[in-house]
């Protein structure tokens, strides 16, 4: 690649690819639907314009995450006793906002529901939207930056 | 209830890829990728969940 090209924004980087590529928002709106889009998933890509795939990752994020905790998953949170809660507190704080409104009211926190014959279902689904709301995020950074439309 | 939990799991998981994946230019073409990611899932539980069947055995 040429000095010439690689000066040049990612949205218009080459003629093959300025079909696939969109346009480059400003660095605020760029923060703003990074961090809004952490918070409420989805809401990122609302913000750029992206309505109906904002709407569709706002609508099944939720959905897994509350079909996580219908089936007695556990809001993990990181604890010195147990150095390996890291992990689950990591993929459960994906899913923003709705992750401290569960810790602060205590809801699906505890062990108590390992009783429950869904625990590890309602473990894996809570995890897994955590952890596609930071793929979600990241795709909104891509639309952003102009890597993606 | 294992089956319904598995199917909600591949269908929300194989929209979402379908939705973020940059390997596809057309909304067919990510129909397509969205139903093989849910295809693969679904098919993959399956035959390992048979395996295990016949290793208990």
């Amino acid at each position: 690649m040429s000095v010439d090209e690689s000066s040049q924004p990612l949205a218009t980087a080459s003629t093959e690819n300025k079909i696939l590529l969109g346009e480059a928002v400003p660095a605020k709106k760029m923060l703003a639907a990074c961090i809004l889009g952490y918070c409420i998933p989805g809401v990122g890509h609302l913000l750029l314009g992206k309505y109906f795939r904002g709407s569709l990752f706002l609508l099944l994020i939720f959905a897994m995450f509350f079909l996580g905790l219908a089936m007695k998953g556990q809001i993990y949170y990181p604890s010195r006793e147990d150095l390996f809660s890291i992990f689950p507190s990591f993929a459960n704080v994906g899913v923003g906002l709705a992750y401290f409104v569960c810790l602060l009211r205590g809801i699906g926190v505890g062990s108590f529901q390992a009783a429950a014959a869904t625990f590890e279902y309602g473990n894996t689904f809570l995890w897994t939207a955590g952890l596609l709301n930071y793929l979600v995020v990241l795709d909104a950074y891509d639309i952003a930056i102009g890597r993606k439309r | 209830m294992h089956l319904l939990a598995m199917l909600a799991f591949s269908v929300i998981v194989g929209v979402i890829f379908a939705a973020v994946t940059s390997e596809v230019n057309t909304p067919r073409e990510r129909v397509i990728y969205g139903v093989k990611v849910f295809g693969s899932f679904v098919g993959i539980s399956l035959l390992i969940s048979w395996i295990f069947y016949y290793l208990q055995m």
